[in-house]
This record gives C-alpha cells, structure tokens and sequence, in this order.
C-alpha cells in the first residue's frame, strides 16, 4: 500500500515554496539607489607617466544605465556617454547591454596609442551591442556605490 | 468495510460485502453497478480482508458456506465466476492461484481509498466516506463519480501548480544570478582605515590584502576611509570612500608608484 501524502501537504508546500520565491524577489535590498546620479573623478596614469584624469557620472534606473565621462589630458577635454539596456539585474549584480554610444569627437578618445590595455577596454566599451556585467560591492554607505565590471576588471567606486 | 481495487484496465472497483455491491468506474467514467451472488460475495470478502494472504481452500469454504457441507466443486465454480466478473479469467492475476495452497487476492491491484478517491474537503473528517456515500443508493453514485471528478481535477491543478513552482523557482534562480562571475573580497582594518582587497578568487583577494597592509605601515596612522584594491593584469586599481563619502578611483601600472603611496593620494588629494 503507498503512503498517503493528503493533498493539503502538497498544496502546503507548494505555498511555502511560492512565498519563499517571491519573497526573495521582492525582497531584493540594492546596493544603489535608482534614478540617483552618482559620480567620481579618476586619475589614471599612463605608460608615458602622463595622468589622464576623467569624470564619471552613472545612472541606474527603470532599466537603463547611462554613464558619461568626461576625459582631460594635457587641458584638451573630450566625453563619451553610452546607454545600455539592463538586461539582468539581482540585488549584487546588472548585466547591460549597450545600445548607444556617443563621442563628442568621431575619432577615438585620447591616448590609446600609449595604452594598448586601455585601447582595447575602450573598443569593447563603446561597441553598441557590448555586454558588461557589473558586480556592486557593499559599502555600508548609501550615499556611495561600488562596483567591478567583470569585463573590464575595472573597479569604481562613485557617490552622489 | 468497503473494499477497493483496480482491474486490469484500470477501472475502479468498489465492493460492499454487505450488499454484496461491486460497482466499476471505468477510465472514461461510467459506472457499472452489479450485485453478485452471495457465494462469490464472501469469496471476494474474504481474500480482500487481508490482501496478499494465501486462503486454503478449507478457510475459504468455511467462510464462504458457513461451514454447510459443499462439494469442492462449487468452490471452483464460485472462483470461476468471480474471475469473469473481475475479468481475470484468462490469467488470473487478480485472483490468484497458489497451487496446493489456495488462493489470494493481488494485494498490488488494491487501491488506497484515501488517496484516490477523498477530496480536499473531507480529507480531515470523514476518510471513508466516499466510499460508504457510495454504495448505498444509485443516487449517491452520481456524488461518487462526481467526488471521482473532483479527485482528478484536484490533482490536474496540483500538476499545474508544479509546473508552475517550477517556473516560478527557475525565474528567481535566474533573477538572483547564481550563475555570474563572483569576485572575492578580503578586508582588512588598519587602524581606521579599512582595506578590502577584490579578487578573482580568495586567495587572490588575501595576497593582496597581505601585501596591501604591509605597505600602509608605512603611511600616517590618521588615514581614515574605506579603500578597494584590485590587481587585474598588471594595473593597480584603488577605490576609496573617504570620511567625507567623496570617492575617487587611481588606476596605474604595478611598476610606476607605490600601493601604499597609491591609498594615500586616493584618500586625501583630489584628483
């Protein structure tokens, strides 16, 4: 004779694993805040010790992230804004896809020539179509983010 | 006692040795009701009491005639015509011969009452009833086939409620993003500085905390702040929020400055 399993348990657990799910995709805490424009300033230095010092602003929300950067080297300034679709997003992680590029100048920006790690991080980044995936990283700070661009092995940290 | 049991074909059969009522609910669900004879009743209500249960043919004779003298062959003839009636007549599957034994019932085609003919209704008061709602009037077996009904819809919506808790899991498995890369992150306090060194894995992000805070010995013990540090490549770089929540971020070459000296132009000058 096989065990009876009433049909209440089974409904009984259907529950409690359809709450469980739910609950853990509403209840998501995000280490960034939506519609928020966070920014920071970079100094790179590069192989000719010339430093490359750039302005960053990033925003996330309602499934886009915009991010411009404002790029000076030797008092000449040049930006670059991309937008990309978020295509996966959990409370540590956002995957984008790019959709547009723009460059205050056709030609690349500055110093590729010097760093070609650098060169090719910018091919990449300013493809339309480019997939990123960003890992955000707790800071214990709502008023900044930080995140690792696994594609880039790029680290940032921003506030707002 | 009611007793049920599948036949070969997967009807549903229930029998009421009072009545002497065998009732077949076919897979469409037509019910087939017929009272068989007294002889064959007993039979069938004894080898159902205990399943599985070889009865001698002495046993079976004693229940079944009430210890009336028969000739053996009416024993024979009643399990005959009761294996017409279950449709077992061919290969006896069903009621059994054990040869110089007797006989038995195949406790496998058995049925749980509970479980294949309860609803979620009358699961918790009454597990028998459908069962004893059953055989007592025509009427009633209207509320049998439809209690059947309402068996086989429960479970259908118990089939589309897994599928669907099923979808529901995978969507949040794939929302949560198990699958993507991890960086590791090892941290270190350093007076009121605090180093959290990323890497592709632990002991990539612990080298680099070692090294890291081994360095800013080094520096002023007031630095204060929160510092990442990655190697990717051969290119330093270093995050930090400092005690005002302004950020800055320096990337460089491994070999043209120092890391310790890299944390502290991130924490205190502008870039």
């Amino acid at each position: 004779m096989k065990p009876v399993i009433p049909s209440i348990a089974h409904w009984t657990v259907l529950g409690i694993i359809n709450a469980a799910c739910i609950f853990s995709l509403m209840y998501s805490p995000s280490y960034y805040m939506e519609n928020t424009s966070y920014q920071t300033v970079t100094r790179q230095w590069l192989e000719d010790l010339n430093q490359l010092n750039t302005e960053e602003y990033l925003t996330i929300g309602h499934g886009r992230l915009t991010q411009t950067t404002l790029e000076s080297l030797n008092g000449k300034i040049r930006n670059a804004t991309i937008t990309a679709d978020i295509t996966r997003e959990s409370n540590h992680h956002v995957q984008i896809k790019i959709n547009n590029v723009k460059l205050s100048q056709d030609d690349e920006l500055f110093a590729i020539e010097k760093t070609p790690d650098l060169f090719f991080r910018r091919q990449f980044v300013l493809q339309e179509g480019a997939v990123l995936n960003y890992e955000l990283i707790p800071t214990g700070d709502k008023k900044s983010v930080c995140f690792y661009v696994h594609d880039l092995g790029r680290l940032r940290c921003m506030n707002h | 006692m009611r007793y049920a049991f599948k036949l070969k074909n997967g009807a549903l059969t229930l029998f009421d040795p009072d009545t002497a009522l065998l009732s077949i609910t076919t897979p469409h669900g037509d019910i087939q009701s017929t009272t068989i004879g007294r002889a064959e009743s007993r039979l069938l209500d004894l080898l159902l009491t205990d399943p599985g249960q070889t009865k001698s043919r002495e046993e079976i004779i004693d229940y079944t005639w009430n210890d009336r003298v028969v000739a053996s062959g009416s024993l024979n003839q009643a399990v005959f015509s009761l294996r017409n009636i279950l449709n077992d007549s061919r290969d006896h599957e069903i009621l059994m011969t054990v040869p110089r034994r007797g006989y038995c019932f195949n406790r496998h085609y058995v049925v749980d009452a509970q479980t294949d003919l309860s609803t979620p209704a009358d699961e918790g008061a009454q597990p028998s009833a459908p069962i004893e709602v059953f055989a007592s009037s025509k009427g009633d077996e209207v509320l049998l086939h439809s209690g059947t009904e309402t068996s086989t819809r429960v479970k259908k919506a118990l089939s589309v409620a897994y599928v669907l808790t099923l979808g529901v899991c995978a969507y949040t498995g794939f929302h949560s993003g198990f699958d993507t890369p991890k960086i590791e992150i090892s941290s270190v306090n350093v007076n009121e500085l605090v180093i959290h060194a990323v890497g592709n894995s632990v002991a990539e992000a612990e080298s680099l905390r070692d090294l890291s805070a081994k360095q800013v010995q080094q520096l002023s013990p007031n630095l204060k702040g929160q510092v990442w540090l990655n190697l990717f490549k051969s290119n330093y770089s270093v995050s930090c929020v400092r005690p005002d929540q302004s950020t800055a971020n320096l990337q460089l070459n491994s070999d043209q400055k120092d890391l310790a000296l890299m944390i502290q132009q991130c924490l205190e000058a502008t870039p």
